[in-house]
């Protein structure tokens, strides 16, 4: 007995062929297929215009891990990031009706959540503002201290709390051009904005983000 | 190390870290497909509410096109859009029924006005259903009236302006700004010396005006009740030989003949 299945779309086959007396020749009963109704991508793109669910469900499970890890990447707050996964999936339906081909299906959701996570990287920046004040951070005194004693999850909550300091657009360039590893090209199809302008979004980043992380005392 | 080394072992150290599979994964999925399937019944059940109202408006709507309402219906919102230029008589319920409206004088039968005029009528059209057309040719019509003015009451204008069109719209404003005004003073107020003065203004800025019949017969009664007898009469005397068709002819035989018994 075997079982395959493509996640979008093909035939489903459940069970082994039966050994029915036609002619001889094992025939799979048709009741034991189970049709995927989107077998092409423009299929599954019908679907989600129409706003089937089970279309819905289909993109949700070949690209919710790629939306997810941008929205952790960009807010800095797991639980933020979970929220604005279940927002980008709940308003494809209706933002697929402007995706026109021009990138792949997985380039057209991340900027959907791109465009929707403006409010959450501002209330995540709030509280990890607010939680800064009420625990108590030595200052960096200066002295500075090598970059291979810390941990990389320090390193990291540095590079987030430095993140804070970037206006959302340049935050944005930054994240999908250096953390997701993005060509400039992607990046301007997923916010929309020119590629020159990703660009030097992005070196103006990187040189705040040198400042700050100079502040916090990493070199 | 270099500064962009520091940054892109940051970068690194926090793509793995939020790289890693969440275990709310699932837990999201449900999420949104439940919700999904909450916003599609709410947009059934508002579906399943808005399409038989819908389709009894139209239903309505066919019935009354078929019977002629619809027909009705837009001739009346249409008496009110289109400029004074149509050739089309205000219905006699244009404005609401006049409260405490100026009594008739009792009378015995209608006895009709001998004509001291001619009774040649130059109005070209005839009224259906006892409405009002507009009497033409203007000129003919205030020239009858020319010739039993009397010296107390101011002259309706004969000369009916030219005016541009863009004037034009300003002027229909200003006429039915001045005929709401003589309506108030004539069944509101009940003040016939001040209505009389302001059907004299309306007919003067819209001489012959969708509403000039009406305000020549509301004239009329004012003229009535300041015992102007003469004047009266003769404002009666062209609704008394259907210059305006039927519109208040019976209305004007009877109140002329009564004026005339109690001469």
């Amino acid at each position: 007995m075997h079982s395959h299945e493509q996640s979008s779309g093909g035939w489903a086959l459940q069970g082994g062929p039966d050994m029915l007396p036609l002619l001889g020749v094992p025939v799979w009963p048709l009741a034991r297929f189970k049709p995927v109704l989107y077998p092409r991508a423009d299929d599954l793109v019908s679907g989600l215009q129409r706003g089937d669910r089970h279309a819905v469900g289909l993109a949700y499970d070949a690209h919710h891990a790629a939306v997810r890890a941008f929205a952790r990447r960009l807010i800095g707050d797991d639980a933020a990031a979970e929220d604005l996964v279940h927002e980008t999936f709940i308003t494809l339906p209706s933002a697929i009706r402007g995706f026109r081909g021009d990138s792949g299906l997985r380039t057209f959701i991340i900027s959907i959540a791109a465009n929707h996570a403006r409010h959450y990287v501002r209330a995540s920046m709030r509280r990890r503002a607010a939680m800064a004040k009420l625990a108590e951070r030595p200052e960096p005194d200066g002295t500075g201290t090598p970059e291979a004693e810390m941990g990389r999850a320090e390193l990291a909550d540095i590079l987030m709390r430095a993140l804070d300091e970037l206006p959302i657009d340049q935050r944005t360039a930054f994240v999908l051009c250096e953390v997701e590893e993005r060509t400039s090209q992607e990046a301007s199809q997923i916010t929309g904005a020119p590629e020159a302008t990703i660009r030097t979004r992005l070196f103006h980043a990187k040189k705040k983000l040198r400042e700050v992380m100079q502040r916090e005392g990493v070199r | 190390m270099t500064e962009r080394d520091v940054l892109q072992r940051a970068a690194a150290a926090l793509r793995e870290r939020t790289g890693k599979p969440c275990d709310d994964a699932e837990l999201t999925k449900a999420r949104v497909l439940s919700d999904l399937q909450r916003v599609q019944r709410r947009r059934r059940r508002a579906w399943a509410i808005v399409l038989p109202i819908a389709a009894v408006f139209v239903g309505a709507a066919a019935w009354a096109s078929s019977a002629g309402y619809t027909e009705r219906w837009w001739n009346h919102v249409a008496k009110y859009v289109v400029s004074s230029n149509r050739k089309e008589a205000p219905p006699e319920d244009a404005w609401p029924a006049p409260r405490g409206a100026l009594p008739a004088p009792s009378m015995s039968a209608a006895i009709p006005l001998v004509p001291s005029v001619s009774s040649e009528s130059t109005v070209e059209e005839s009224l259906l259903d006892g409405s009002v057309r507009q009497a033409e040719p203007t000129q003919n019509l205030n020239s009858r009236h020319t010739e039993h003015r009397s010296g107390k009451h101011r002259s309706v204008s004969n000369a009916t302006p030219k005016e541009s069109d863009a004037d034009a719209s300003t002027q229909d404003g200003r006429a039915d700004d001045a005929y709401r005004k003589a309506h108030d003073l004539h069944f509101v107020e009940q003040d016939a010396s001040r209505a009389l003065a302001a059907w004299d203004a309306y007919l003067q800025l819209a001489p012959s005006g969708r509403f000039a019949p009406e305000a020549r017969y509301n004239r009329a009664l004012c003229l009535i009740r300041l015992g102007r007898r003469a004047e009266a009469l003769d404002a009666l005397r062209p609704f008394a030989h259907g210059a305006y068709g039927t519109y208040r002819m019976k209305e004007a035989q009877e109140l002329g003949g009564a004026l005339e018994t109690e001469r």
